[in-house]
């Protein structure tokens, strides 16, 4: 099987990104050519948008642009007029203008202002020729800047009366309502105190009003309280004598202002506005250079409307003369409304632009501007347009290719087949965060390009291709990998499967079936421990007391859980010492209760199991040796008979040599069975254990040397020789030593019996010492090695040489029970040594291995 | 002297060994059991030696042996099927003087028979040692003649195996390496490691003890040695 794994991801990502390119591009040029931004004279910058049909060869005084820039400029030029309106006398600034305060602080209310005018009046009691109460203009601007001093006074409705009432007829009441002394506040903050909605109450029925300081007078050189009659009509002028200054300060810093915008020279823009002023006379305001004041409505309009550019509006009649897009009667409607008060029969606006352009203001800039900007806006549509279609087909595309590979089978069959790659098995909610950090981040980018873009305050001019192309390129190369590890997932099923979520769930649904199967114990550990939780937080909820008694009860509850752990402490080392082989230990039951004392109770009846059946198999395998022994006492008194009657019939002077014969054979099998009682007693009892052994430190090589000794005579009457390969330094075991000496035997006999005649017999020693530098090295050890060449074939397993009554000869012709080997591995193993024997042909070998003593 | 008191509850061992014996010169007292044997020894004051079973009817061997110790000393043997250390020891402890287990050696129970009846009736009145005289129980050396007798027997010894015997039975109950006795009695450092030493040994266990294999006086300390063992 081939798989045939071309990857078009890289090029189709490029790809995708250049086609991104175009279309940011694209769009940064659309919206450059849709939008113009013009520099206008007060360091900003406005930013205009422009007219699909714009750049058809309109010119720029036809444009949307203009119309856009004209409309506004008329909004400024109006409120700039009325101003003057309100500050000049006879085109020029007149501080000591006589300001009406009742009727400017309601002109924008004529209804209101009529009345109160009236009432002011009536009350006062004079000739009405009424200038009502006036005030110099330079005083009120003055008053407004410097703010005013208030002088509270507090009462109750009636008290503030009848103190108003003494106020002005000046009659002595008495202390009605508490004056207390002036206070400095602002122009704004006055106003705010002194309006009508807004009555200070200090407590119930108790109000505090204001007397005004007076700081300028009248024109009439009168007090305040000469023009009213009462606390109300007191109130309602302190107000509009606020008022008045506040607004009028306000509008002479603006009308400083003008000056720099629409001063001579500074504007493109003509108008003429013919407004009506506070005595009601019909004053106009220009700019033109002819002299306004003498020439007729007629002849005004005519002027205008020889420029290019131009609006005439006749308030009283809504007409609108005007040669620009947008500017009708509404716009021109719209653009005076807040002014009414000004704009009263028989007002006039003319409105024109210069064309010649002498000034160098947002008009000149803007026909800079329009006449510079190139038309790419077409272009840039279809090429918007086209890369959308162009990226969406790349992206799918890319969708259908990815994670698709070709496997070709061995038979030459082509499968096309999906498969993730080595990043597609990080879990899915991983790079969902990261798409949503790299989201964030490029979300985050874009919105500083655009508003960089849009910005009139724009830092980077040229460059913002440049940005976007950059932006576009990185945002797609970061993003579209994340796409297409998902589409690879969702196609290779490895959405659920190595999410993150998956593992949640089937962590918690683990937990729940958990919980389920063993409900019992659940209940019991997580009822208690949620009861715990609840009776501390409901105490804590109840404050220091209930904390205090939780801490006392978390205290006793950690008492008892401490001693039912030690509890369970002491049955686990029971545990252990039982699974240890201390099989009699019992865990001291004393004191326990609940599941501890079950399961101590459990632990001592598996102990007294164990140790039953200990006992019983150890009982049993004593009786089966004990068996044993009776059985050969019993065998024992008959065969002394027998062979004590074969030995007195051979001492018999026997001349038949048949009969001889026979008794040789009795003699050689009686003697055999006697042999098999022995070893048949010895195997059984130490296979039952049943043999004391006295461990005693031994010099290994003195035993071979003793025990070699003690057979020279045997083998050298089979002719073996034996080839003694041992230490001169002694070598030190611990063993029984009968007991080692029994296994020597038994090995030798072996030899004396099996071994081929006239051979060797290699009886060898190694000691293997301990690494000292390495502790995990093995202890010293001495291995005995006898071997020697068999007689007979050994076809047989050296397991089962190892077994009772096997021996090497299967036939059995020699003597020997064939338990001696059994005999001396089982006696070797019960004094902690090993015994282990190998066959290779006809060589025997036996080692016998101890551990070194010190 | 010569008579000797057999006592088995199996009746054909009785016989056999009175054959072997009569054959040496004894006349046999027979008993079947313990009481019997107890009423043939009361008849027979000249018993000289009884060969006692342990395990028999009625009385057993035990406490026959006990009961006669009570009033006589004669040397016991005991002729058991209970071959075990602890029978043997149990038996020797109240008061046999040997242990013989079934199924014997006809010619070995023989010799123990003689050995045991020389020193009760020999040795038991020999007066005092004589200078010159190493005794270790029924083994006996003069150092003065280089003689070597086991409970009155003179036994033969090659020089080299009598040094060795001299050696252990002066130094009795204290144990000798091969090393050790090759020093002492060649007088060199023992070069290189040799069975000569074990094996004379072995052949004066041969000539010294009825039964080699389980030598009353030289005895084999597997992996230590050989000693004398101290007689009472």
């Amino acid at each position: 099987m081939k798989i045939k794994n071309k990857s078009y991801s890289i090029p189709l990502v490029i790809l995708a990104s250049l086609i991104a390119l175009v279309a940011v591009l694209s769009t940064v040029t659309i919206y450059e050519g849709t939008t113009i931004r013009i520099p206008s004279d007060r360091n900003e910058t406005y930013s205009l948008n422009m007219g699909l049909t714009d750049r058809s060869g309109t010119a720029f005084e036809d444009s949307d642009v203009f119309s856009q820039l004209f409309a506004s400029e008329i909004y400024d030029i109006t409120r700039m007029c009325v101003i003057k309106n309100q500050m000049e006398t006879n085109g020029s600034f007149d501080a000591d203008k006589k300001i009406d305060v009742i009727a400017y602080a309601n002109r924008d209310k004529n209804t209101y202002s009529t009345q109160a005018r009236a009432n002011v009046a009536g009350n006062t009691d004079r000739d009405d020729e009424s200038e009502g109460v006036q005030y110099r203009l330079d005083d009120l601007v003055k008053w407004g800047n410097y703010g005013f001093d208030l002088i509270p006074v507090t009462g109750t409705e009636a008290q503030l009366e009848a103190y108003y009432y003494s106020l002005i007829n000046d009659v002595d009441m008495g202390d009605i309502a508490t004056e207390e002394s002036a206070e400095h506040v602002d122009a704004e903050d006055a106003l705010w105190r002194l309006s009508e909605n807004n009555v200070t109450q200090s407590s119930e029925n108790i109000y505090t009003d204001y007397i005004l300081v007076e700081r300028y007078k009248g024109v009439d050189k009168k007090s305040i309280i000469a023009h009213v009659s009462n606390r109300r009509e007191y109130k309602a002028l302190i107000y509009d004598i606020a008022r008045s200054s506040v607004d009028l300060f306000s509008n002479y810093n603006e009308y400083i202002s003008y000056g720099d915008r629409y001063g001579d020279g500074k504007t493109n823009v003509l108008y003429c506005y013919q407004l009506r002023d506070a005595s009601g006379k019909m004053v106009r305001y220009s700019n033109l250079k002819q002299a306004v004041g003498k020439m007729t409505n007629d002849e005004l309009s005519k002027e205008f409307t020889s420029h290019t550019k131009y609006t005439c509006f006749n308030p009283d009649r809504l007409q609108v003369a005007s040669n620009i897009d947008g500017v009708d009667a509404m716009e021109m409607k719209q653009a005076i409304s807040s002014y009414e008060y000004a704009f009263g029969e028989g007002s006039r606006v003319w409105l024109a632009l210069d064309e010649n352009y002498a000034a160098n203001d947002v008009f000149y800039n803007a026909r800079n501007e329009y006449n510079k900007s190139t038309n790419a806006l077409i272009p840039a549509c279809i090429g918007l347009i086209a890369s959308i279609v162009a990226y969406l087909a790349v992206l799918i595309i890319m969708t259908v290719l990815a994670g698709r590979v070709q496997v070709i089978e061995e038979n030459g069959d082509k499968i096309t087949t999906n498969r993730a790659c080595r990043i597609d098995s990080v879990p899915i909610e991983i790079y969902i965060a990261v798409a949503c950090v790299v989201l964030f981040l490029v979300g985050g980018g874009a919105d500083i390009l655009i508003e960089e873009l849009s910005s009139v305050y724009r830092d980077i001019d040229g460059g913002m291709h440049v940005l976007f192309g950059v932006y576009a390129v990185v945002a797609n190369i970061i993003l579209l990998p994340i796409y297409l590890i998902l589409v690879r997932k969702i196609k290779c099923k490895l959405m659920w499967n190595g999410s993150i979520l998956k593992w949640i769930v089937s962590k918690v649904t683990g937990g729940v079936t958990e919980l389920y199967d063993n409900g019992q114990i659940a209940v019991r550990v997580w009822l208690p421990y949620l009861l715990f939780l609840a009776f501390n937080l409901v105490l804590v909820l109840l404050g220091v007391g209930g904390i205090i008694v939780a801490f006392i009860a978390d205290i006793l509850i950690g008492i008892w859980l401490f001693k039912d752990a030690k509890v369970r402490n002491d049955i686990v080392a029971g545990i252990t010492k039982i699974s240890e082989g201390e099989i009699n230990h019992k865990v001291d039951i004393k004191g326990m209760h609940g599941d501890n004392l079950a399961l101590a109770g459990a632990v001592n009846s598996i102990g007294d199991g164990i140790s039953r059946a200990v006992n019983t198999s150890m009982r049993d395998e004593k009786m089966k040796a004990d068996l044993i022994t009776n059985v050969s006492h019993d065998i024992k008194t008959p065969l002394t008979s027998i062979i004590n009657y074969v030995d007195l019939l051979k001492r018999e002077n026997i001349k038949d040599e048949k009969i001889k014969g026979y008794v040789d054979i009795l003699d050689q099998k009686s003697q055999r069975l006697k042999q098999l009682t022995d070893d048949l007693v010895e195997a059984s009892k130490i296979s039952s254990g049943n043999i004391s052994l006295n461990i005693e430190r031994l010099n290994f090589v003195e035993l071979i040397h003793q025990s070699v000794g003690e057979f020279s005579e045997k083998f050298d009457e089979k002719g073996l020789k034996t080839m003694l390969g041992l230490p001169a330094e002694p070598v030190y075991i611990m063993a029984d030593s009968r007991g080692i000496y029994r296994v020597v035997e038994n090995l030798y006999n072996n030899v004396y019996k099996y071994a081929l005649e006239g051979t060797r017999v290699y009886v060898d020693m190694e000691v293997a010492y301990k690494d000292v530098s390495d502790p995990d090295s093995k202890e010293s050890r001495v291995s005995l090695l006898v071997k020697n060449i068999s007689a007979a074939p050994l076809n047989i397993s050296a397991s089962e040489l190892l077994e009772r009554f096997s021996r090497g000869d299967s036939s059995r012709k020699t003597e020997g029970s064939g338990l001696g080997l059994s005999i001396a591995k089982n006696l070797t193993e019960a004094m902690g040594g090993t015994f282990d024997i190998s066959l290779d042909g006809d060589l025997f070998k036996a080692v016998i291995g101890f551990k070194l003593s010190e | 002297m010569n008579k000797i008191l057999v006592c088995d509850d199996e009746k054909e061992i009785v016989d056999a060994i009175e054959i072997y014996l009569q054959q040496e010169g004894y006349t046999v007292v027979k008993a079947y059991d313990g009481e019997e044997a107890l009423a043939k020894l009361r008849e027979n004051t000249d018993i000289g030696l009884a060969i006692m079973d342990i395990m028999m009817p009625g009385l057993d061997g035990i406490h026959a042996c006990m009961k006669i110790r009570e009033y006589s000393s004669i040397p016991i043997i005991f002729l058991t099927a209970k071959s075990e250390d602890s029978d043997k020891i149990l038996g020797l402890n109240i008061g046999a003087d040997d242990y013989v287990t079934k199924p014997f050696n006809p010619l070995e129970l023989v010799a123990r028979v003689k050995s045991n009846l020389r020193r009760y009736t020999k040795l038991g009145s020999v007066a005092e040692d004589e200078s010159g005289m190493i005794r270790q129980g029924g083994l006996i050396i003069n150092d003065e003649n280089k003689e070597v007798s086991v409970d009155g027997e003179v036994v033969k010894l090659t020089p080299i195996e009598y040094n060795i015997l001299l050696l252990l039975t002066r130094n009795a109950g204290k144990v000798f390496s091969i090393d050790q006795i090759y020093e002492n009695i060649w007088g060199e450092e023992p070069l290189g490691a040799d069975n000569t030493v074990a094996v004379h040994v072995r052949h004066i266990r041969e000539k010294i003890e009825i039964n080699p294999k389980e030598p009353k006086y030289l005895k084999v300390v597997w992996g230590v040695g050989y000693k004398v063992e101290k007689q009472q």
